[in-house]
């Protein structure tokens, strides 16, 4: 091997070092780690798609309260193998050695899930609230969460705390119009957002479930952002949308070097990018010879912005 | 011959095996110090997220340049004749491959999203314009053998210089096209030995493919060979399945099938259908390719889905159940199994980058600080050995 003697040959290996890793190399078992763990996914896939076609297909004679009491008993179990094999709480990271845990941990959170959504469409059990068929599921997720430390079903829990904000806040009518447009639902999206980013700042430094931040900013991120270009592309308020979407991405730019992390400053760099073409196209009028122009803008911005992104270390002068 | 800095893809090459051989503990901390230090790559090769926004951001750049270029001209009053197009495409593929060195030699981009993308306008940009000057001098009949055998060149040449996978696996399929459509001027017999022509010209492709993948001289184009490799085992498994063969029977041979009928030959092409896939396998494991293990895998689910097509009971939901069932109690006893290695397989993990920074990060902190002096060298490595024996119960720092 090339690598091998390399090393060797330049003093940073020693033979008997060589010798050994050339044995290791050849003799070095084959591993199926992720082809099996790939079959086992497709299986559960097939398996639940196959399963849930069959009870659809004869719901009559099984009847729903058979199938609720299978998804509870399989929710229950799966929560009771979680929480006999839980590792004990701790604020930093903790990782299950099992393969299985964290999916059963994540079944039984989506069959709580599937519980609640059942009961209310078969029964209707919450009638007109829907804030609060989904308000339980949350915490639920939520606690789990934390308790098991999973990423995923933490994720389900911020996406529910999100969709319950919406429909707490917003009014029912407005929703059920599909009409978006209206401020208070982009009130009520830059408020989650605020306050998600906020809390993940807060365990940031409390140093609470560190690993969760990225969790919690993507999806405030996201929402942050899409809300401010929401209400600078339908809303009157531009001049503070402006302001308000250049403060986001200073923040999410800041946060981006500081945790090393790409994803963040590609989010800032497009959605800010947008906004400012907006404004830039809005201010100067489309006709004639000025769509030239805007060619040529969006030529060069894009090719500023690889630019960018080629020498950002430099220009954010980051060291490392 | 290549554009990439030699130097960097041997040191990089020199830095993964390193950090593979750093987690098995087969090198100490101090040395992979030393070896990260002594091996750089001075590339700009970002991550997955960057890359995709670079590629995105190059392709609206692009497009928006030759948006401003041809509005300019359609200004000034110029018609579109050919000339022109064929001028156009060429003058912006120049362009492309003249910013795409520019790139490479000054801002050592390295699979960034922006190379590719402009190795693939600059393709696109010269196909296009074969395309076009086909269309205007040649019978349509004739048109795809001309444009792949024109291709070729232009294929090649980027390959050479650019050991880009995809432009291979482009390249690799144009060769069958070409095989393929030459073959078909032989007229009436063809039809008759194209399964077994392809599969029979796709066994020396496979052969020489795993032969030159190992030679030293070839390292660069090592994943284009890989791609040559995995191709030719798709081809030589499809010209033999039986869907294939029966719907491009009728497809392309005018072959008429009235109910109850079947394809000449059809058992054989059952039988391979079905072994094919199997020997995959087989052979994957016993000699621990994952190319063949893979290609393997996917063709098992295409066998299925082939005798599921013919032979259906009907009843979808159960078949859905049924395979489900059977792939969770295969892949979970294997895996149970294979905890412990049996037969040189193992479920465990193979030390990749990523892995390699879960576990060990913490000791190269260490190391990188203490790794000065001497004496703290072992106290590293052990820390290290530690953080590693506890792989997956990472909480008991």
């Amino acid at each position: 091997m090339k690598e091998l003697t390399q090393l060797n040959s330049d003093g940073i290996l020693s033979d008997e070092q060589a010798a050994a890793i050339n044995e290791y190399e050849s003799n070095k078992p084959l591993s199926v780690h992720w082809e099996l763990r790939t079959l086992l996914y497709l299986g559960i896939l097939l398996f639940t798609s196959g399963i849930g076609i069959l009870i659809y297909l004869n719901i009559d004679t099984i009847g729903h309260q058979a199938i609720l009491a299978l998804i509870a008993a399989l929710c229950i179990g799966s929560f009771y193998y979680g929480y006999k094999n839980k590792l004990p709480y701790a604020h930093e990271e903790t990782k299950h050695p099992s393969p299985f845990f964290d999916y059963v941990v994540l079944l039984g959170c989506l069959l709580f899930g599937i519980f609640i959504a059942y009961i209310q469409t078969q029964y209707n059990v919450f009638g007109l609230h829907y804030g609060i068929a989904i308000f339980f599921p949350t915490v639920l997720f939520f606690i789990c969460g934390y308790a098991f430390d999973h990423k995923g079903v933490l994720s389900l829990g911020i996406t529910g705390l999100a969709a319950w904000a919406g429909l707490s806040i917003t009014p029912l009518d407005l929703l059920q119009n599909n009409d978006f447009s209206d401020t208070s639902i982009i009130f009520s999206c830059i408020s989650i957002g605020l306050l998600i980013a906020g809390f993940a700042m807060y365990s940031d430094k409390k140093n609470i479930k560190k690993h969760f931040g990225f969790s919690y900013n993507n999806f405030a991120a996201n929402i942050l952002f899409i809300a401010t270009l929401a209400a600078l592309f339908d809303q009157p308020y531009k001049l503070i949308s402006v302001l308000f979407l250049a403060g986001i991405s200073f923040y999410y730019i800041k946060y981006a070097i500081e945790q090393h992390s790409f994803l963040f400053l590609l989010l800032s760099v497009v959605y800010s990018y947008i906004g400012l073409t907006f404004c830039i196209f809005s201010f100067i009028p489309l006709n004639g010879e000025i769509i030239l122009l805007g060619f040529f803008y969006v030529a060069a911005s894009c090719g500023g912005i690889i630019v960018f992104f080629i020498n950002y270390k430099k220009i954010l002068r980051i060291k490392k | 011959m290549i554009a990439y800095d030699p130097s960097f893809l041997r040191n990089s090459a020199i830095v993964k095996k390193s950090k593979q051989w750093y987690s098995k503990q087969l090198i100490s901390a101090e040395q992979m110090n030393n070896i990260l230090k002594n091996y750089s790559t001075g590339f700009y090769s970002p991550n997955l997220f960057i890359k995709i926004g670079l590629f995105v951001f190059a392709f609206i750049a692009i497009a928006a340049a030759v948006g401003f270029y041809s509005l300019f001209f359609v200004l000034l009053g110029v018609n579109g004749q050919t000339g022109f197009f064929v001028f156009t495409c060429l003058l912006f593929s120049v362009a492309c491959v003249f910013l795409l060195e520019y790139f490479i030699k000054n801002k050592k981009v390295y699979r960034a999203g922006v190379d590719e993308c402009l190795l693939y306008s600059a393709l696109g940009f010269v196909l296009t314009a074969i395309g076009i000057l086909i269309n205007d001098g040649f019978e349509p009949s004739e048109n795809a053998l001309l444009f792949c055998i024109l291709a070729l060149p232009f294929l090649i040449a980027a390959i050479v210089r650019y050991a880009d996978t995809f432009v291979t696996l482009v390249l690799a399929v144009c060769l069958y096209i070409i095989f393929f459509l030459s073959l078909l001027k032989l007229g009436e017999i063809a039809k008759l030995i194209m399964p077994f022509a392809l599969m029979i010209v796709s066994i020396p492709v496979y052969l020489l493919a795993i032969k030159q993948k190992q030679k030293e001289t070839l390292f660069h184009w090592k994943k284009c060979i890989v791609v040559f490799e995995w191709l030719a085992l798709i081809v030589f498994y499809l010209a033999g399945n039986y869907f294939v063969i029966r719907e491009t029977s009728i497809a392309f041979f005018d072959m008429h099938l009235n109910e109850g009928e079947n394809i000449p030959l059809a058992f054989v092409f059952y039988i391979l259908t079905a072994t094919i896939p199997l020997l995959y396998v087989y052979y994957g494991l016993k000699k621990k390719d994952k190319t063949l293990l893979w290609t393997g895998l996917l063709l098992i689910a295409a066998a299925v889905l082939t005798f599921k097509y013919y032979f259906s009971l009907g009843h979808p939901e159960i078949t859905l159940t049924l395979a489900g069932m059977v792939l969770i109690i295969v892949s979970y006893t294997c895996i149970k199994m294979l905890k412990t290695p049996k037969y040189g397989i193992t479920f465990e993990e193979e030390p990749d980058e990523d892995n390699f920074l879960r576990s060990n990060v913490e000791a190269l902190v260490i190391a990188q600080n203490f790794g000065g002096q001497n004496a703290e060298t072992p106290s590293g490595t052990q820390f290290g050995g530690g953080g590693f024996g506890g792989a997956g119960s990472g909480g008991n720092f």
